[in-house]
C-alpha cells in the first residue's frame, strides 16, 4: 500500500524533474537544481542509516571525496573511460566503507560517529596532503565529464539529468528496499538489537550493509559532481559538509524515503535566500551572520517539527484524506 | 530424549555470581518452569542459554550440539525463540509488522535483490499469512494495524509470544508472558501454552504467577542467589522444604 503511493509520487517527481529544463532555461537556477540533486543523492544512504537502522554517521562529506577524486585520479591520471571510473568509484567506496564499519558496527553505543569523524579528518588530510595525487589543496583540474561509449554528458541539462536519473533510481531502489523483509530488519536495529537477533537477523552484516550502500551512493554522487565541475578541491569534502548532510535528512524527515529529497531543497532554499536576503536587512552582513540565522532555522525546525518535514507532510495528508472520507460517510449516514 | 541441556552453567558479573553451576534438562513437548525469587538468576539463565550474555563456564547443548559459542542471531534458525521481560517490541512497526520481522528466517530475499523487488511481495504476501495465523491463533486481531508498542500491555505480551512461534521453534523461552494479565486473559494464556506444547514444542518458562506455573508445568526448576534449589514436579515442588523457605525467608524456631 505505502510502497503504490511511493512509487506513484516517484512517477510524478520523474515526470517534474523531466519537465523543468524545459521551462526553466536560466543557467543559474538549473545549477541549483544540480545541486540539489547531488545533495539528495549524498544524504539518500543517510537516512536509511540513520532514519531506519539508527547509525550516525559523520562521513557522507568524506565518502563523496574518495568517490570524487577516485572518478578524477582514474580519468585524467590512467586515462580510463568515465563509466569505468564511475564503477571503481562504487567498489572503492564499498571497500573503504567495509574497513570503516569492521571495528565498530558489532557494537551498539554510538562508535561510527566517532570512527566516521576520525575517518573524515583522515581524508581531508590525504586529500590535502598526497599533492602529487590530488593536487593537494589547490585541487584537481580537469576531470572529463561523464561518457557512456560516444555520448558525452556535456553542459548543465546533460549533467542536470544525469545526476536526477541516478537520484530517481536510487529512489527506486530504496522503497522497495524498505518494503522487503530486509527494511522491516532494518526497524528493528533502532529499537532494540537483542530482540532482533532472536529473531534471527545478523545486525553487524545488515548494519553493515547499510553503511556500505550509504558510502556508494555518497562515493557515486561525488564522481558525478567531479564529472559535472571538471575541477575538484579538498574543501568541499570536509568533515563540517557532512553536518549539512546530517541536517538535510533532519529537517527531511528521518523516516520517508523522501526526507533527503525535502531536506535538500529546503536547505538549499534557506541558504540561497539568506545569501541574497541577509544583506538587504542588515547591508554589512558577513558570512558568519550568515551561519548564525542558518543555524537558527534548523533549531526552530527541530523544535517545532521534529519528525522533519517529510512525515510531517506525509500525514497532514492522510488526515485531510480521513477527514474527507469520514465526512462521506456521514453524509451517507444522513442520506440512510 | 533430551532437546535442551543445561550443564554446568556460570556467569560472573564482577563479583556477582548471578547464574552459579546450574544443570538441568528439558525435554521436548514438555513445559519446564523455572520459578524463584527476584534476583535469583533466571532472567541471566535466559540471557546466557540464547546467547545475549556470554557464559563463564559451563556448556549448553541444543539437540546435542553444543551451542555455548553459537552466535545468537543462529539459533532462531536453528529453533530456539523467546520473548523479553521487558517488552522488546519493535517501535514504529505494527502489530503484523512486528509479527512478520518473526519470519524473517523464512525468507531467502537479500539485501540488494530486495532493492530490485521482483519477488517482494510473493514473499510478504507468504510471511503475511503466516503472522496471520499466530495473530488468529492468539487472538490479537482487533490489534493487527495498531503500531505494536501502543497496544496494551498485556496484549504486547502476546505480541512477543506470536512474534518468537514465527520462527517455527523447536523450543520456547518465555519471560513472565503473564505479567499485567487480568484472570481472564491468563486463563487463554495457559490454554495456549498447552496448546504450544501440544503441538511438539518445548518451554522454558519463567513466571512468578504460581496459579499458572503449577496448573501448566510438567516440572519445575527453582532458583535462589543464583543456584538451583530443587527441582521436580509440580506437587514435589510445593512439598519442598528448601523451596518453601527461599520463599517465606528462614524459619525462626
Amino acid at each position: 500500500m505505502k510502497t503504490k503511493s511511493n512509487i506513484k509520487v516517484l512517477g510524478i517527481i520523474a515526470v517534474l524533474v523531466v519537465i523543468l529544463p524545459l521551462v526553466v532555461q536560466n543557467s543559474y537556477l538549473l545549477q541549483i537544481f544540480i545541486n540539489i540533486g547531488s545533495w539528495t543523492l549524498i544524504s539518500l544512504g543517510l537516512t536509511i542509516l540513520l532514519g531506519y537502522a539508527g547509525q550516525i554517521s559523520f562521513a557522507q562529506a568524506a565518502f563523496m571525496g574518495i568517490g570524487a577524486y577516485t572518478a578524477a585520479i582514474i580519468t585524467v591520471t590512467l586515462h580510463w573511460p568515465p563509466l569505468l571510473a564511475l564503477i571503481t568509484t562504487a567498489v572503492i567506496s564499498s571497500i573503504m566503507a567495509f574497513l570503516v564499519g569492521l571495528p565498530v558496527l558489532r557494537f551498539k553505543e554510538h562508535y561510527l560517529a566517532l570512527i566516521t569523524i576520525g575517518f573524515s579528518v583522515m581524508v581531508f588530510v590525504l586529500m590535502n596532503q598526497l599533492s602529487d595525487i590530488t593536487g593537494g589543496p589547490g585541487g584537481f583540474i580537469g576531470v572529463p565529464p561523464f561518457s557512456i561509449g560516444s555520448f558525452v554528458f556535456k553542459g548543465d541539462i546533460a549533467n542536470y539529468y544525469l545526476i536526477w536519473g541516478t537520484v530517481l533510481i536510487s529512489i527506486f531502489l530504496i522503497i522497495n528496499l524498505l518494503s522487503s523483509r530486509i527494511g522491516r530488519a532494518l526497524e528493528t536495529l533502532r529499537s532494540s538489537e537483542i530482540a532482533a537477533k532472536s529473531m534471527g537477523i545478523n545486525t553487524f552484516l545488515l548494519k553493515m550493509k547499510v553503511f556500505i550502500f550509504a558510502g556508494v551512493l555518497a562515493g557515486i554522487g561525488g564522481a558525478l559532481y567531479a564529472f559535472q565541475l571538471s575541477f575538484i578541491a579538498p574543501n568541499t569534502f570536509n568533515v563540517l559538509e557532512s553536518i549539512t548532510y546530517l541536517t538535510i535528512v533532519v529537517v527531511g524527515g528521518l523516516r520517508s524515503v523522501w526526507g533527503a529529497l525535502i531536506g535538500a531543497i529546503v536547505v538549499t532554499v534557506i541558504e540561497k535566500g539568506l545569501t541574497h536576503l541577509l544583506p538587504l536587512i542588515i547591508p554589512d552582513a558577513g558570512g558568519e551572520l550568515e551561519s548564525i540565522a542558518y543555524g537558527l532555522l534548523l533549531v526552530l525546525v527541530l523544535l517545532f517539527i521534529p519528525d522533519g518535514l517529510g512525515p510531517t507532510i506525509a500525514k497532514s495528508f492522510k488526515n485531510k484524506r480521513n477527514m474527507t472520507k469520514s465526512s462521506k460517510l456521514k453524509t451517507l449516514d444522513q442520506s440512510n | 530424549m533430551t532437546i535442551l541441556k543445561v550443564q554446568n552453567v556460570s556467569k560472573v558479573f564482577g563479583g556477582l555470581h548471578a547464574v552459579d553451576n546450574v544443570s538441568f534438562e528439558v525435554k521436548p513437548n514438555e513445559i519446564l518452569s523455572v520459578i524463584g525469587p527476584n534476583g535469583a538468576g533466571k532472567t541471566t539463565l535466559f540471557n546466557l542459554i540464547t546467547r545475549i550474555y556470554d557464559l563463564s563456564s559451563g556448556n549448553i547443548y541444543f539437540q546435542n550440539q553444543d551451542i555455548s559459542k553459537v552466535e545468537a542471531y543462529k539459533l532462531a534458525s536453528m529453533g530456539i525463540s523467546r520473548t523479553f521481560q521487558n517488552i522488546e517490541l519493535f517501535e514504529g512497526l505494527t502489530t503484523l509488522e512486528n509479527i512478520m520481522v518473526g519470519g524473517y528466517i523464512h525468507g531467502k530475499c537479500g539485501f540488494v535483490e530486495s532493492m530490485f523487488g521482483f519477488r517482494n511481495r510473493s514473499e510478504d504476501k507468504r510471511l503475511e499469512k503466516m503472522a496471520k495465523e499466530k495473530i488468529n491463533l492468539i487472538g490479537l486481531q482487533n490489534y493487527e494495524h495498531s503500531e505494536a508498542l501502543e497496544i496494551p500491555y498485556g496484549r504486547q505480551r502476546m505480541v512477543e509470544v506470536a512474534r518468537a512461534l514465527m520462527t517455527s521453534p523447536k523450543v520456547l523461552l518465555l519471560d513472565e508472558p503473564a505479567a499485567g494479565l487480568n484472570s481472564v486473559e491468563s486463563e487463554e494464556l495457559k490454554k495456549l501454552l498447552l496448546r504450544i506444547r501440544g503441538d511438539g514444542v518445548a518451554i522454558i518458562l519463567i513466571e512468578h504467577d504460581m496459579e499458572t506455573v503449577m496448573s501448566v508445568s510438567d516440572r519445575i526448576v527453582v532458583m535462589n542467589h543464583g543456584q538451583k534449589l530443587a527441582e521436580g514436579t509440580p506437587s514435589e515442588i510445593q512439598q519442598n522444604q528448601e523451596v518453601i523457605k527461599a520463599y517465606l525467608g528462614e524459619e525462626v524456631f
